[in-house]
Formats: structure tokens, C-alpha cells, sequence
């Protein structure tokens, strides 16, 4: 899920990243101002669960909860995912610089399509999340 | 009420995926490059495609990482190379090497400098991969670092939205 450096041609890479922009820009106006705390909290969390293995068969996955940011903040899930990937990047050599905004899109599309499904399935909103979504 | 419970459980798990930190170390051995692939949870990065690739950027060989991750190419000619592993999902890493074969004339201790050159890399590789996996091992500074950075961020930003609306 992280795609790295070098793998990707520049039109994908740069198209990704304009899209990215654009969503995260969406995402910025659409968290008001009392759910910068669980933003926040959520950003923390999907930064150090990227961390958490868990051996599966083989192969061990490791923990994205983009859908769970999705559900909870709506289109603010890509700012967040956002500042976590570029720390990841940063910080852990997880992904690239280059493929950010791929990698944003990757994880962050998830999460709307987690927040439709929830609101799809559950008629009564979700606690005080009313107004973000 | 409980519903959502279980709906929520659903999503923080299912989103699981393989992927994390693909790191790669190169050294030089007695007639070539070798090397290991592993993950940055430290687990082995078995059956991953590596190619060397020489300065111009032709790529000269390539080959399959067992499974403890490692790999080789023998008969390598002295110069600057670069060895790209590549792995599913879009892992991918690289590193550098610039190989010197071990050649030489007789020592004046009666050994041949080739033969001593040979035993010291063999004998200092597990060394070098160890120094290579400390130096790009995850360390807790980095992640309290990083939620030092979250928390700055939702700082600035609240801020920021106070300062507008004054």
C-alpha cells in the first residue's frame, strides 16, 4: 500500500498528486473546528499503526484504519491521512516523497467509500459526527 | 448501538494490508556483490526480483532473493553499481556499491593480498548487513517525533482558524 519511489511514471505520479491536493484541500474545509482534537487523534493513530504487524500465514499485514478515519470524519480523513504518510515517508522510509499524493489517494478513497457505506447501512448518524459529514 | 460496534470492528480490520518498509543491503564478497532484502518488521524479503544495474543505468544481471532474502551476483567488473530490489505492491529499494575486485600482489607475510581480501569480506559481511539493519531499524524517537509533529499540526491549524475569525 505504501508504493515507493521509482515505480511509478512521472503522468501518474503528478496526476496523483493534483488530485491529492485537491481532496485534501476539500477535506481542510469540510472539519470544523471542534473535530481538529479527533483529527488529530486519528492522524497519531494511523501514523503508529502502520507499525503494528500481524502474522498472517506467511506474509504479515500490517494495520491501515483508513476505513475507521473515513467513517469518523468524513472527507477530513484525507488531510489526516495526508500529514500521517508524509511522516511515514519521512520518518519510518515507508512509500516516497514522489508518490505521496498516489499513496493518498490509494488510502484516502477507501475512507470515503467506508463513510458511504457506513452512513448507508446505519440510518442513525453516528454520535456528534453529524455536522462533518 | 451495538451494531455500530461490530460495523466499526469490521473496518479497522479489514482495511489490513501487506506492506511496510522494503530495505535492501549490499556488500562486496570474494568475487562479486552480495546481499539480503528484508522488511522493515524484520522479516526476510524472500523471492523478491533483483537486478544490478551499472552507472549508465544498463541493467547487467538479475536474479531471485531465496529464503532468507539473500542474493549474489559473481563475476562483477570493478565500478559503481546500484541494486534494485523490486517486490509486489510497488515495494521497491535500492542501494549503492562501488566494487573493487580482490586482486593484488604477495604480501610480504606470504600471503596472497586476493586470498586475504576474499577472507576478510567473507568474514565481516554479517558485520556489515548487522550495521546496515541497525541504521534503517524504526527507532521510538522517530514515532514520538512524529506524533510531536501530528499534535504541532493541529496546533497551527487551530491557530490559524482563530487568528481568521478575529
Amino acid at each position: 500500500m505504501h508504493i515507493s519511489e521509482g515505480v511509478l511514471s512521472w503522468p501518474v505520479l503528478a496526476g496523483g498528486a493534483a488530485i491529492a491536493a485537491a481532496a485534501v484541500g476539500v477535506g481542510l474545509r469540510r472539519l470544523p473546528d471542534e473535530r481538529i482534537p479527533v483529527a488529530g487523534l486519528l492522524c497519531a493513530l494511523f501514523f503508529v499503526a502502520a507499525l503494528i504487524h500481524i502474522p498472517v500465514g506467511i506474509a504479515s499485514v500490517h494495520l491501515v484504519l483508513n476505513g475507521l478515519c473515513g467513517v469518523l470524519l468524513g472527507w477530513a480523513a484525507f488531510p489526516v491521512i495526508a500529514a500521517a504518510l508524509t511522516l511515514q515517508a519521512l520518518l519510518f522510509g515507508f512509500g516516497g516523497l514522489s508518490t505521496l499524493g498516489v499513496n493518498i489517494l490509494v488510502m484516502g478513497m477507501p475512507a470515503l467509500i467506508a463513510a458511504a457505506a457506513f452512513r448507508a447501512r446505519c440510518a442513525a448518524p453516528w454520535p456528534s459526527s453529524a455536522a462533518c459529514c | 448501538m451495538f451494531r455500530q460496534i461490530i460495523l466499526v470492528l469490521a473496518l479497522i480490520a479489514s482495511p489490513a494490508v501487506h506492506a511496510h518498509g522494503m530495505r535492501i543491503s549490499v556488500t562486496p564478497a570474494q568475487d562479486g556483490v552480495a546481499g539480503r532484502v528484508w522488511y522493515s518488521d524484520e522479516t526476510p524479503g524472500a523471492g523478491n526480483a533483483v537486478s544490478l544495474v551499472d552507472a549508465a543505468g544498463r541493467e547487467l544481471a538479475s536474479t531471485i532473493s531465496d529464503a532468507e532474502g539473500r542474493f549474489a551476483f559473481s563475476a562483477v567488473a570493478a565500478g559503481d553499481y546500484a541494486v534494485v530490489a523490486e517486490g509486489e505492491e510497488g515495494h521497491r529499494a535500492e542501494a549503492r556499491i562501488a566494487y573493487a575486485p580482490a586482486a593484488g600482489p604477495v604480501s610480504a607475510a606470504g600471503v596472497e593480498d586476493a586470498k586475504l581480501t576474499a577472507l576478510l569480506r567473507a568474514e565481516l559481511q554479517p558485520l556489515r548487513e548487522d550495521i546496515a539493519r541497525f541504521e534503517q531499524r524504526i527507532r521510538l524517537h522517530d514515532l514520538i517525533g512524529g506524533i510531536g509533529f501530528i499534535v504541532g499540526l493541529c496546533g497551527l491549524l487551530v491557530a490559524w482558524r482563530a487568528r481568521r475569525r478575529r
